[in-house]
């Protein structure tokens, strides 16, 4: 695993960015997984009622690390996450320096543009946590769906930035985006839908979206953020020497 | 501000390690410090009815309010990216210590990588007590920042080893954090089993077993050797940085 490669045998010479976008995917995972598990254990009811199922239809992934006491076990894998990512940005834009000459200017400004904000964005993850649905179901899923957008831009400025990317790359990417686009449009449309019918005095809302629809580009969109460490083509390694300073 | 050069405009030819213990510094000030401001603004109630004022007896600033909404959303940001710079703090002090001691003995350097990856894993934990609030759960949340108390005074006595002649000023500033340490960490159990015991007796009043002025001055000695290992210069030398990229050498 990507993770504890790189908490606990890092390597000295050289720094792959793409590692640690993968390291964040499979932090992820075991957030979900974490928190899917603990809510099946202590609040199993969750799944039955909760206010993402009665604007979507169906049970998003996060579902299971929303409510307390799954929030608390997510939550280190959360900060990995947020780890993992900030370095990915920071490496990222450190390439994107190291290799500017070879890039075309509005390429090079969008990398770094997109890295930066990427640093400030993924620090809605271990917030949303925090803002629970039951708290604020706006805020919490618009915490989540600023992600999908940044990061779509994120993985977008990488494939600009490769010197040689594969058509299969090229589809990978442009999926990406496509699923992002429409996963956070869904989410958007079902919120206001149901906002507006229940202010209409409804008491059961059917989705404005199908159900199986909207679940399966969601549920695709996870796929395809775990597919990205196979099919994406990493870029150039960054090679690095540590030296002691010299005096002058 | 280290913390926002750092994260967007680092110096790409030299690092200085205790440049993320200064943002780190930062990040927890203002962690502790928008705590106490968005409960002024928001909940200023808090500053006189608090399950940890009733058993310590004193607001404890560092870690009374960090629990409450609105104040924990800011405190939680701002903690995550302390927890960020703090790991990079400990990354690149090792780094440093393999580069220009590379005699340091075993024991030093076992010791320093444990107590640091200890550390790490205490201060991710330190921030669930901005999700357990003392109303529901006192003890879990004292007994994390008493976690962090503990691992933080054990990597202050790992990083003093690292040091091959380190000056007598940073060895009494170990040995008074480490003294403070046990000694705050003592007082707040003792007085939040002292309160168990005053109110499972069924007492309505129940004072703080330790005297409120001893207790104040060692916390707020613990907050001034914070800050003091954060921003003095107990500081070695950068490390020079050289980077190129390619897609295989």
């Amino acid at each position: 695993m990507k993770t504890i490669d790189l908490i606990f045998k890092e390597d000295a010479e050289y720094i792959q960015p793409e590692d640690y976008l993968r390291a964040a995917g499979e932090s992820l995972f075991l957030m979900l997984v974490v928190g899917a598990i603990t809510s099946m254990i202590f609040v199993p009811e969750v799944f039955k009622s909760n206010p993402i199922l009665e604007r979507m239809g169906y049970n998003n992934f996060c579902v299971g690390f929303d409510m307390a006491p799954a929030t608390y076990f997510a939550f280190p894998f959360g900060i990995l996450y947020v780890y993992f990512s900030i370095q990915f940005s920071i490496y990222d834009r450190l390439r994107t320096v190291i290799v500017g000459e070879r890039l075309v200017s509005w390429k090079k400004n969008f990398s770094i543009i997109t890295n930066n904000i990427y640093i400030i964005s993924i620090i809605g993850l271990p917030l949303l946590l925090l803002v629970s649905p039951m708290i604020s179901i706006w805020a919490h899923s618009l915490l989540f769906l600023q992600i999908v957008v940044v990061r779509a831009f994120v993985v977008l400025a990488n494939f600009f930035e490769h010197p040689n990317p594969s058509s299969k790359y090229k589809i990978y990417v442009y999926t990406y985006i496509l699923f992002s686009t429409v996963g956070f449009s869904f989410a958007i449309a079902n919120y206001i839908n149901f906002d507006n019918l229940i202010a209409n005095g409804a008491n059961v809302v059917e989705p404005l979206i199908p159900i199986n629809l909207a679940r399966g580009v969601d549920y695709f969109w996870f796929f395809l953020m775990f597919l990205q460490s196979i099919v994406a083509e990493p870029g150039e390694k960054i090679y690095v020497r540590y030296n002691k300073m010299t005096q002058t | 501000m280290k913390s926002i050069k750092l994260l967007f405009n680092p110096d790409l030819n030299e690092v200085l390690p205790e440049d993320y213990l200064r943002a780190t510094g930062e990040c927890f000030g203002l962690m502790v410090f928008s705590s106490l401001i968005m409960t002024f603004l928001f909940s200023q109630n808090l500053f006189f009815d608090n399950p940890i004022l009733d058993r310590l007896g004193y607001n404890s600033i560092f870690i009374s309010f960090l629990s409450y909404s609105p104040a924990n959303y800011g405190a939680l940001i701002f903690g995550v990216f302390g927890v960020y710079f703090a790991i990079h703090y400990n990354r690149f002090d090792l780094l440093r210590t393999r580069l220009y001691s590379p005699e340091l003995g075993n024991f030093s350097e076992k010791f320093s990588v444990y107590s640091n990856l200890l550390y790490l894993f205490s201060l991710t934990c330190f921030l669930l007590v901005i999700f357990l609030s003392p109303e529901k759960y006192p003890w879990p949340n004292i007994l994390i920042f008493i976690q962090f108390i503990f691992f933080r005074s054990l990597v202050v006595i790992a990083n003093y080893f690292e040091y091959n002649e380190p000056n007598n000023f940073y060895k009494n500033y170990v040995i008074l954090n480490t003294f403070t340490s046990i000694v705050f960490i003592a007082f707040i159990l003792i007085n939040y089993i002292s309160y168990d015991n005053c109110y499972d007796s069924g007492r309505v009043n129940c004072a703080s077993k330790v005297p409120i002025y001893l207790s104040i001055i060692i916390d707020y000695l613990w907050i001034l050797q914070g800050i003091a290992y954060t921003f003095l210069p107990f500081q070695g030398p950068s490390i020079k940085l050289e980077y190129s990229a390619s897609f295989d050498k």
